[in-house]
């Protein structure tokens, strides 16, 4: 792909300055439009970084949709999709602990690998190290879908060992060591982060919605403009409100499920896809 | 130290905009998880990005001490989304207040989407 820029020019992402008046970029999968919303990135950036006491990043990132009308989508990188290769997404399975993010991988998997993610408890911080399973086919009707699905330890802004031992009956050395693996744990995830495609974010539907874990996950998500589907867990249970939960984050689909019983999951699925197939958005790097 | 903590009474400090535009990303968390370690509550003007919460919670996991620093609680609400107009022109509106403090103390009664209500209990984890 050969670009054109005054005296300027990109490679790999790096803006130089030049006497020459052109550049040649080799990575042919990003969308032309990306391309030159990277190149005014670092452009402007590079301008303004000084003046102005706001992430420039996030300017652009939230003006790209207004570029996009300007500049017209892209067929070339659908094209090429289509010529050489099968959609297939990274999709991070996150939430607060013990919302069922793990029960809803192990269904998942057995639903289309018969694979099993990872061990399921009522004592929050069960999964302590993230669990990547690649290459699963997910299929609704005529369109497919090759994940490859990450379960990640439960995001908490605490971990108190005194918890395991008061309420869930421990030892105190297993609840230190719990303890210490969780915070390990909410670490690898907030990394995982940014490794993702997509983000299938778990809530637990008979709890308060605006948790500040279901608000940072998102707003983070948001920021880097991160296709995210949220499951509303748990609707198997009398005091579940899926209503609650689609209110509260009416930017974003909501699908109500029971990871437990599998109740809606065909729904799920099919949103799954065209929410995480789509054509794959421009990463923040 | 709970006892302590209790006869001194708690700290609830009211951070403003400008004391927190004095600082880059990184020594705001810093300032904030200090603040929080040593007991104190505070009220941002200004919350954190979606980033910045981020950070916030992986240093605080980094920070955690088995029986003198358990997390924090942090409650606060997302940036409110500018208009096209406002987009156009590069406005960018900074996150709403948010309050802070350690897991231990600050406890979060409710939250909706106009008001958090929380209580500070001394001596009362998780
Ligand atoms: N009733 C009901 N219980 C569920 C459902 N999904 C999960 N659970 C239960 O919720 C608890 C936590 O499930 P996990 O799958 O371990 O949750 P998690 O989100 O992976 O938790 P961490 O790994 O600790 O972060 C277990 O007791 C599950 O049986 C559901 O759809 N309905
Ligand atoms: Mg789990």
């Amino acid at each position: 792909m050969l670009l054109l820029f005054k005296g300027y020019h990109l490679i790999d992402g790096t803006l130089h300055k030049s006497g020459f008046h052109l550049c040649l970029h080799a990575d042919f999968w990003m969308d032309p439009t990306d391309y030159i919303l990277l190149f005014l990135k670092k452009f402007t950036a590079k301008l303004i970084k000084h003046k102005l006491n706001t992430n420039i990043e996030d300017i652009l990132i939230s003006r790209r949709k207004d570029w996009m009308g300007l500049f017209g989508r892209s067929k070339l990188s659908s094209m090429m999709r289509r010529i050489f290769g099968k959609k297939h997404a990274r999709i991070g399975i996150y939430g607060p602990p013990n919302v069922g993010k793990t029960t809803l991988a192990n269904r998942i998997l057995q639903d289309w690998t018969g694979d099993i993610m990872g061990t399921v408890s009522e004592v929050p911080h069960e999964t302590r190290k993230a669990v990547c399973k690649k290459n699963v086919k997910i299929e609704n009707g005529g369109s497919s879908l090759y994940m490859d699905i990450v379960d990640t330890p439960g995001i908490s802004t605490k971990v108190d060992y005194k918890e395991f031992m008061n309420t869930f009956g421990l030892t105190k050395q297993e609840s230190k060591q719990r303890a210490k693996e969780a915070t390990e744990g909410v670490i690898e995830s907030i990394r995982w982060l940014e490794d993702v495609d997509g983000v299938l974010l778990v809530m637990d539907a008979t709890q308060d919605p605006f948790t500040q874990v279901n608000v940072t996950i998102l707003g983070n998500l948001e920021a880097r403009n991160l296709p995210v589907l949220i499951a509303a867990n748990k609707i198997d249970m009398e005091d579940s409100s899926p209503a609650t939960l689609k209110s509260a984050f009416p930017q974003h689909p909501v699908i109500p499920i029971s990871a437990l019983t599998g109740y809606n999951s065909e729904d799920l699925y099919s949103v799954m896809i065209e929410q995480f197939g789509r054509k794959r958005r421009w990463r923040r790097r | 130290m709970t006892m302590k903590k209790a006869e001194n009474g708690i700290t609830v400090n009211l951070v403003s905009r400008q004391k927190l535009e004095q600082f880059d990303s990184k020594q705001k968390l810093q300032f904030i998880l200090d603040e929080v370690q040593e007991g104190k509550v505070l009220v941002l003007e200004h919350g954190l990005t979606p980033m910045e919460q981020t950070e916030l919670i992986k240093r605080t996991m980094e920070e955690i001490q088995e029986d003198t620093f358990i997390g924090i609680e942090m409650e606060g609400y997302a940036e409110e989304k500018p208009s096209f107009v406002q987009k156009i022109l590069g406005i960018v509106r900074k996150p709403r207040m948010t309050v802070i403090g350690p897991a231990d103390l600050l406890h979060t009664v409710s939250k909706d989407s106009n008001m958090i209500q929380t209580k500070i209990i001394p001596g009362k984890g998780a």
